[in-house]
């Protein structure tokens, strides 16, 4: 049985075993980064966990991505809270696109234990570039009051993709949400974001029962996640208001990059 | 507002904050009996860390976690079915099925 014990120099900062609190600590203040840029950038948190989990403590991509799962399903729920007291939330689409991103995300977790994590670390690099890349479009001007949604079977079907790949990489991808809101069905930006951000619980937890089953949400690593993540997207809203984050994004941006072309040259080797 | 986004909007930030509170409780108490110990994340499905005290509050905080969008999507289910509006009611019911059978 191989051991449960990390190779050594398997991250970038992490040589030899810590205790414990030592790892609590180091992935609650990770976590805490994660939810901030997470937040900044308009990324969501998991697409930034996972590589900073994987890359920076050696933890499995695996156990990473269950871990994020559970963080997505709070920041997500947290947001979608006040999000829907501003009522630009489409209830109703929302939960139209819900049946296609559920079923997508059963799908992705069950595609997970197949693929190698070589593989996963792969694809996740790709999408976590295309993700960093899609914030710098700039966002379509389209009036909120009495808007109509356009193609909707095609927006239907890149949900069910954006399900998957929720699923298979234990993220929101609210990238690919947004891409199908916005740019396929022509919604204005805030619904897409807000609506988006509406699905991204109820699609994380679609998945996160197969993890669970397989043991890959971890309460001792989901727990220190969890928190970080929360705190840090927190953080990061009250920022958002606050200041012209312009460069501040532009720069986060770039370090996604970074992380990305990291997660598939690991993939890769 | 509606009365429907009203009480989404509490029912999501009660759940989270519920979570976190369990979680927060739940993972002090572990680190207290087995903070010492060393960390391995390595190779799973291996079980990497004795269970001890707090473990099971972290996954109580995680099961009401993944329950509170569960939650969301049946009152979703039944106010459609209150406004008559059958189409909607189903796909909430539909969401909410396969929601069921990937969680049980």
């Amino acid at each position: 049985m191989p051991s449960a014990r990390l190779p050594p120099r398997s991250g970038l900062w992490y040589y030899e075993p810590v205790t414990l609190t030592i790892f609590s600590l180091g992935v609650a203040g990770l976590s805490m980064l994660a939810g901030l840029v997470g937040a900044l950038t308009g990324l969501g948190g998991g697409v930034l966990l996972v590589p900073l989990l994987t890359l920076g403590f050696g933890v499995n991509v695996r156990y990473a991505a269950g871990a994020s799962l559970v963080s997505v399903i709070a920041t997500s729920s947290g947001a979608a809270s006040s999000y829907i007291r501003d009522g630009l939330t489409n209830i109703r689409l929302g939960i139209l696109l819900e049946v296609a991103t559920t079923i997508g995300a059963v799908g992705g977790a069950l595609l997970a234990a197949r693929l190698s994590t070589g593989t996963i670390a792969l694809i996740f690099g790709i999408v976590l570039l295309y993700s960093a890349l899609s914030t710098t479009r700039p966002p379509r001007d389209v009036a909120e009051e009495g808007y109509t949604v356009h193609r909707v079977p095609l927006g239907f079907g890149v949900m069910a993709i954006a399900g998957v790949v929720s699923g298979l990489l234990g993220i929101g991808s609210g990238a690919l949400k947004v891409l199908a809101m916005d740019r396929v069905m022509r919604l204005p930006f805030k619904v897409s974001t807000t609506t988006s951000n509406f699905m991204i619980g109820v699609t994380a937890a679609a998945s996160a029962g197969i993890y669970l089953r397989r043991g890959y949400i971890n309460p001792v690593i989901v727990w220190p996640v969890m928190l970080g993540v929360l705190v840090g997207a927190l953080l990061g809203a009250r920022v958002l208001r606050a200041a012209p984050v312009l460069w501040l994004r532009r720069l986060f941006t770039v370090v996604v990059v970074v992380l990305a072309v990291e997660m598939i040259i690991k993939g890769i080797r | 507002m509606t009365s429907l986004e009203r009480t989404i909007s509490t029912t999501l930030r009660v759940g989270v904050t519920l979570a976190a509170l369990l979680a927060g409780v739940g993972g002090a108490g572990y680190l207290a009996a087995h903070g010492s110990e060393p960390a391995t994340f390595g190779e799973p499905p291996v079980p990497p860390h004795p269970i001890g005290p707090g473990d099971g509050l972290v996954a109580l905080g995680v099961f009401v976690l993944i329950a509170t969008p569960v939650v969301r999507v049946a009152l979703l289910a039944i106010a459609f079915a209150r406004q008559r509006d059958p189409l909607y009611a189903s796909l909430s019911v539909l969401v909410l099925t396969v929601l069921l059978i990937s969680l049980v």
